[in-house]
């Protein structure tokens, strides 16, 4: 790597770093620390939202699933806007109204101090199954780049969003994020010009999304054809306006992480808009890093690209293998090198027929040389788990690989300066609200006499503690596939019901006390039986055997699970309601 | 400091103008993907 990459991979964090301690400094009572003083624009909370939400995971990973999929990933966010406008005329207002530190606190004042701790306890496990998973994805980064073990770039990372999150608070982290997420835009923009720039001559970008569209990969909205699809496929328009609204409801009116960002607004309304940044942004983001995949997934078409992303440690791997795997991977490579020099082909016959009536045959012959050159990838990748035991294949590295050879001195330095700042600016926020959630929901509830210093002092040690648990998380995500999903489905067997129990104070005045915690225990077995019951049973969908429900659904049965169950204990007052 | 409030009134056409973007991002998204796509590959 060039001197210059390396200034920009070491200065802009720090700088970011800087400015966040600088102004978090200030923090000298638990409003201060937790919630920025409640005194931050719309435009910073907007930003740090979306910061919050988009970590390393989301370039490295998303891109990678654009090159593997296409764009159908897209789904999740199709419903985000909605779930924003319903977010901003409910929740926002109650806890703006109430004053509260944390989402559950409104809970205890709605039904009971169960029901808050119920809450809290949910979020803290199912945030702390997900947060090592910020961690893990820049290790792999650092540890291409630099040659380091991915264990001490974990502990880098992680000491370091840790120490300024201790120290600066909330307006730490909503200030960091800014910075990050218009690195992040940044580093989005540079990767897809350089991706465009990288193209033959004669094939120009229409060309390109002809190519990914004939490949299986310009496929913004599925419709299913049959309920079983609807269900079962994981990404299709209905699952995503109706489980994916589930799952953005949950996530930003009840996900502590989210709800904080917003929390530290000036007023209503800046908390209001802050919501509505992503309502507008989340889309064209996510429609970008996907369109790079797919791009990057034609680019290797005409450049030389491996038949496995992760050959390096795939030849490490050989070294020391048996003769005969050895000659199994060469030959694998053999093969993808005739396989790759006929699908160039196709794909420029294509791009020369792409119109006329010839284009039928010509989209067929790219089609079968893309499954030849699959089927290679698919031979790699078990000789791969089969040698290293390594999961997950290579959707994580294929974002790496691109921009490691093929960025230009000074935009990769930039590139992976946005890697680890995504990183951090993810899991800043998720320390933050760990802490908070921790402290407030937990700690100051059963000790209501604790002094206001002891309060401070304790929530910057818990932050401290939930950024070791990050980091000693983040050795065992690995264990977990491709991450993006893996984060997913953990959230979305969580976050419905966490959303439904507040929904159902809302649509039932009559429940109250005790329903509260017995809703959501409820809602939430729902999710666990559906996931660890119903979905123990398979059906093919184009060709894959995939559980019955797909993981968006698991946000509406978790809602509507809470909500139901809290209605029919609704009808016995007098065994259930705080008496008057 | 952060000044008056924002009026209902004005808050509900923002939130209509967000639904109908939510309604247009779909719109334009099924029009590429009909553009670009090759059903069954």
């Amino acid at each position: 790597m060039h001197v210059l990459d390396w200034i920009l991979v070491a200065v802009l964090p720090a700088l970011v770093i800087w400015d966040g301690v600088r102004r978090g400094s200030k923090a000298k009572d638990l409003e201060g620390f937790f919630l920025a003083g409640r005194s931050v624009q719309w435009w910073a909370i907007g930003l740090s939202v979306m910061a919050t939400q988009a970590s390393a995971i989301t370039m490295i990973s998303i891109a990678g699933h654009g090159y593997e999929h296409g764009m159908r990933w897209l789904h999740i966010y199709l419903a985000l806007p909605f779930a924003m406008v319903i977010l901003c005329a409910t929740v926002v207002p109650w806890f703006s109204k109430a004053r509260v530190y944390t989402a559950y606190e409104y809970l205890e004042h709605r039904f009971d101090g169960t029901t808050r701790t119920l809450a809290s306890v949910l979020f803290l496990v199912s945030r702390g199954l997900a947060v090592g998973t910020s961690l893990y994805a820049p290790s792999i980064v650092l540890n291409l780049v630099l040659g380091i073990p991915q264990g001490v770039a974990i502990l880098l990372m992680g000491g370091l969003s840790a120490a300024y999150t201790v120290f600066g608070g909330n307006a730490a982290v909503i200030f960091t994020d800014v910075k990050q997420m218009l690195v992040m835009f940044l580093g989005i923009g540079v990767s897809l010009w350089v991706v465009v720039q990288g193209l033959p001559a004669d094939v120009g970008f229409g060309d390109a999304l002809a190519i990914a569209g004939a490949s299986g990969r310009m496929e913004a909205i599925h419709v299913a054809p049959d309920m079983k699809h609807v269900l079962a496929d994981r990404y299709n328009l209905l699952s995503a306006l109706l489980g994916g609204l589930f799952l953005f409801l949950g996530y930003f009116g009840a996900d502590q992480s989210q709800v904080q960002r917003y929390l530290a607004g000036a007023n209503v309304d800046h908390s209001r808009a802050s919501l509505l940044v992503s309502a507008f942004l989340k889309v064209p983001m996510q429609f970008a890093i996907l369109l790079l995949g797919a791009l990057i997934f034609v680019f290797y078409m005409f450049q030389p690209g491996p038949v496995f992303f992760r050959a390096d440690a795939m030849e490490r791997a050989m070294a020391t293998a048996p003769a005969e795997v050895r000659s199994q991977w060469d030959g694998i490579q053999q093969r993808f090198e005739v396989a790759a020099a006929g699908r160039r082909e196709a794909a420029l016959a294509f791009v020369q027929v792409e119109g006329t009536d010839r284009e039928v045959a010509a989209q067929a012959q790219l089609d079968a040389a893309n499954r030849v050159v699959a089927g290679l990838k698919r031979e790699a990748n078990v000789l791969h788990a089969a040698h290293t035991g390594a999961k997950g294949g290579d959707n994580d590295f294929i974002f790496t690989w691109f921009f490691l050879r093929e960025m230009p001195t000074g935009l990769l330095g930039l590139v992976i300066a946005a890697i680890f700042v995504a990183a951090m600016s993810s899991l800043d926020a998720q320390l933050n609200s760990l802490a908070t959630s921790s402290v407030m929901d937990l700690y100051a509830r059963f000790r209501p006499g604790a002094t206001l210093r002891e309060v401070l002092v304790l929530s910057r040690w818990a932050t401290l503690f939930w950024g070791v648990f990050a980091t000693v998380s983040a050795f065992f995500v690995a264990q977990l596939g491709q991450m993006i999903e893996a984060v997913n489905i953990i959230g979305s067997m969580f976050y419905g019901s966490l959303f439904g129990v507040f929904l159902l104070g809302w649509v039932c005045p009559v429940a109250r006390g005790r329903i509260g915690w017995l809703a959501l225990g409820g809602g939430f077995l729902c999710t666990m039986f559906t996931h660890f019951v119903v979905n123990q049973e398979r059906v093919v969908i184009d060709g894959r055997e995939v559980p019955v429900v797909g993981f968006l659904w698991y946000n509406l049965i978790g809602c509507l699970g809470v909500v139901a169950i809290g209605m029919v204990l609704a009808l016995f007052p007098n065994r259930l309601r705080p008496r008057a | 400091m952060t000044g008056p409030e924002i009026p209902a009134s004005r808050w509900r056409t923002v939130y209509w103008i967000t639904v109908v973007y939510g309604i247009l991002t779909i719109v334009v998204l099924w029009w590429f993907t009909d553009r670009f796509h090759w059903p069954g590959v």
